[in-house]
């Protein structure tokens, strides 16, 4: 039996069909190296026995569709009033936020431009509360899909995390006092904080797009946060500065079942 | 007879010329007194060697593994000229037949170089008793190659299954293929493929009312 | 995010409903550097004349490519079915492809027991929100993924390991002849597909942009809201 003459592999065919069929190439700084650690490694002997690649059999994704789509904010772009390059600017977004941590936007619609652009309609973390204006898609990083909501009932002044319409978790909150009303409306989860030393903000928080709507000279913007209370004792009650305050225990057991950019409901 | 892995092969000549360092597994194959030739009547055409699914690579199972292939992908071109001999496919199966014709006998070709003289002779294909030999039937012929194939990759030696490995693809591109244009409204689902081994292919073939013969 | 020791697999993962769409992980250099390095340390010592029986860290660094590339492909159409841009056939295929994407990529996390890297973000720049780019992406990652598979079973040493792998070949065949044919394009150009070598692939990989640097959510340092 002998060995045909194998064709010349067109590799680069390939290669050259799949970059035809995708977004421009990136340049080459993209291509920075850098070591991994070293993973734990299996003994030998153990390796030697192991069975062969074990493929379990496909599994649908669950019918219920994402309660909100996120995206990071990758290159500060300008906010317009429509998907349009001739549209009013609304804001002027940035990569990061006051905290340190990647700007996030709920994305909440798309659409091509007469150009064949493609724009994405986000949820802004400015005043007036509410705003949504379109960014073109290019600006916002890798799109993420949460299943959870998070629902604030400033009347019983409980909270209650939903996944997939299921309650996961309720607790009581302190709200704002009067003179600083926790603002209502729509709104989302952008980031959170740990590890600092501060009784009064509790063990953690998290960052909202919402904002004060009177507290508006407040350092960083005066946004909303959830978070952890050295007075649990006021709880529940309408005692914060416009954020919402949980018992310790209850926002440590939220922010394992809550991830970054679930909505926010504030009624 | 055997050959050492030529130089250029597929891998060393990706670009940049950065082939990985393959290990040839030695000789390809010894030439093997495979029996045969003298097939028994209906549709026990293919290899009837002892069945060895699960065994270690053998220059027997190369043999083996390769000539089942390639009876297989006869099968596949024998149908397709078939059914361009009846006139009766047009529009996008017409197309897919003739591309479908076009390559498979291309790797009928390749196998026959490959096996040499240890490639049985073509058998003879009826196709009388098969009915409506549409996209279904040509969707299930190229499903037996990838499924002949993945019974026998035990068994073949790592050169022989690259060689196959590209030709297998076509077919499965060709499974697919001839499904949309019989108006298949998903791909076939699973992440692995069921194997075959030569009875349960023969089976298979009988059952799509095919008959097969000795070759000339 | 899974600990040491967890099972790696998407589903496994998807304890907040993300779908395993984001990990934290590798960088786009280090998608390239996971590629060619072994994995160092496994400690298979064979003679280099006979065949691998056990996983060489060759072998597991293919694998661990592989496992890269089925999580792309896999988030690609989850993201694809979640953001709800395509419909009918199109969305028909992307639920079955990727339902195989998913469960080959569990197939290898599992096969690497965790000593594989967590799964890079990937950002598609769109092309899960527009049904165009959608069916000329999946097009490429399929073909890409085909020729991968068979550039990974020439270059895997431990029999069983090459075998193992052959047999995700056909599947993704399938599906790239399935989304070609999908797509409106000739479903098989070819009548022999061909082989991509390790490095060529991840360079296609890398020259996508789709390997993105995962966006920092958490922070230390005291809260400046309003309290």
């Amino acid at each position: 039996m002998r060995r045909p003459a194998i064709p010349r592999n067109p590799l680069t065919v390939t290669a050259v069909l799949a970059c035809a069929l995708l977004p421009p190439v990136l340049t080459a700084a993209l291509l920075a190296r850098e070591n991994e650690p070293a993973p734990a490694a299996p003994a030998a002997p153990a390796e030697a026995s192991r069975p062969s690649i074990d493929v379990p059999d496909p599994v649908a994704l669950p019918q219920s569709q994402p309660t909100a789509v996120w995206a990071p904010v990758v290159r500060s772009v300008a906010a317009l009033a429509a998907p349009s390059s001739d549209a009013a600017r609304v804001t002027t977004l940035e990569t990061t936020t006051p905290e340190g941590t990647s700007n996030l936007v709920l994305v909440l619609a798309r659409r091509r431009d007469d150009t064949g652009r493609l724009w994405a309609q986000v949820r802004l973390p400015v005043l007036p509360n509410g705003t949504v204006a379109w960014v073109p898609r290019a600006a916002l990083g890798g799109n993420r899909a949460v299943r959870t909501r998070l629902v604030v009932d400033t009347a019983a002044l409980e909270l209650t995390l939903l996944r997939g319409g299921t309650r996961v978790l309720r607790a009581d909150i302190g709200i704002g006092a009067p003179d600083w009303p926790t603002p209502t409306g729509e709104f989302y989860i952008r980031n959170k904080l740990t590890k600092y030393r501060s009784a009064f903000y509790g063990p953690l928080a998290f960052g909202t797009s919402a904002r004060s709507t009177v507290l508006t000279d407040w350092p960083a913007g005066g946004h909303i946060g959830i978070h952890g209370t050295d007075r649990p004792d006021l709880l529940p009650g309408r005692v914060s500065h416009g954020c919402i305050r949980m018992r310790n225990a209850d926002v440590v057991r939220l922010a394992r079942l809550m991830p970054i950019g679930t909505p926010v409901t504030i009624r | 007879m055997t050959q050492p892995s030529r130089p250029g092969d597929p891998l060393a000549a990706s670009a940049g010329g950065d082939a990985p360092a393959r290990r040839d597994r030695g000789e390809l194959l010894v030439k093997a007194a495979v029996a045969g030739g003298a097939l028994a009547g209906g549709a026990a055409a293919l290899v009837l060697l002892p069945r060895l699914a699960g065994s270690a690579p053998s220059p027997e199972g190369d043999v083996r593994g390769l000539n089942l292939l390639l009876e297989i992908e006869e099968l596949q071109v024998a149908f397709y000229e078939h059914v361009l001999a009846t006139g009766a496919a047009t529009g996008g199966l017409l197309e897919f037949v003739r591309t479908a014709a076009g390559q498979d006998a291309k790797h009928v070709a390749t196998l026959r170089e490959i096996l040499g003289g240890d490639a049985r002779p073509a058998p003879r294909f009826d196709f009388g008793q098969v009915g409506e030999p549409g996209w279904r039937v040509a969707a299930r012929i190229e499903d037996l190659a990838i499924a002949a194939h993945a019974a026998q990759m035990p068994g073949l030696s790592h050169d022989a299954l690259i060689q196959t490995l590209g030709m297998v693809s076509v077919d499965a591109r060709h499974a697919s293929w001839v499904r949309a244009v019989g108006g298949v409204r998903a791909p076939r689902a699973g992440a692995s493929e069921g194997a075959m081994d030569d009875r349960e292919l023969r089976e298979a073939i009988t059952a799509l009312g095919v008959s097969v013969g000795s070759g000339g | 995010m899974s600990r040491p020791g967890d099972p790696v697999g998407l589903g496994a993962l998807d304890r907040d409903g993300e779908l395993g769409e984001s990990l934290a992980g590798l960088s786009r250099g280090g998608f390239i550097a996971a590629a060619v390095a072994g994995v160092g340390g496994l400690g298979a010592a064979l003679a280099a004349a006979a065949p691998a029986a056990a996983a060489t860290d060759d072998d597991i660094a293919v694998l661990r490519f592989l496992l890269r590339l089925k999580q792309m492909q896999a988030v690609f159409y989850t993201q694809a079915e979640r953001l709800g841009a395509i419909a009918g056939r199109d969305l028909e295929a992307a639920r079955v492809i990727g339902a195989a994407e998913r469960a080959s990529a569990q197939g290898l996390a599992r096969r690497l027991r965790q000593s594989a890297s967590s799964a890079p973000t990937f950002d598609f720049q769109g092309a899960t929100e527009d049904r165009e780019r959608f069916l000329r992406t999946a097009v490429a990652l399929e073909d890409l993924g085909t020729a991968a598979i068979q550039g990974a079973v020439a270059e895997l040493q431990a029999p069983l390991l090459v075998v193992a792998v052959a047999k995700l070949h056909p599947p993704e065949a399938r599906h790239a002849g399935w989304m070609r044919a999908v797509a409106g394009v000739n479903p098989a150009p070819r009548a022999l597909d061909a082989p991509q070598t390790r490095l060529a692939v991840e360079r296609v990989v890398v020259s996508t942009g789709f390997v993105a640097d995962d966006p920092t959510t958490e922070t230390r340092g005291r809260p400046s809201f309003t309290g």
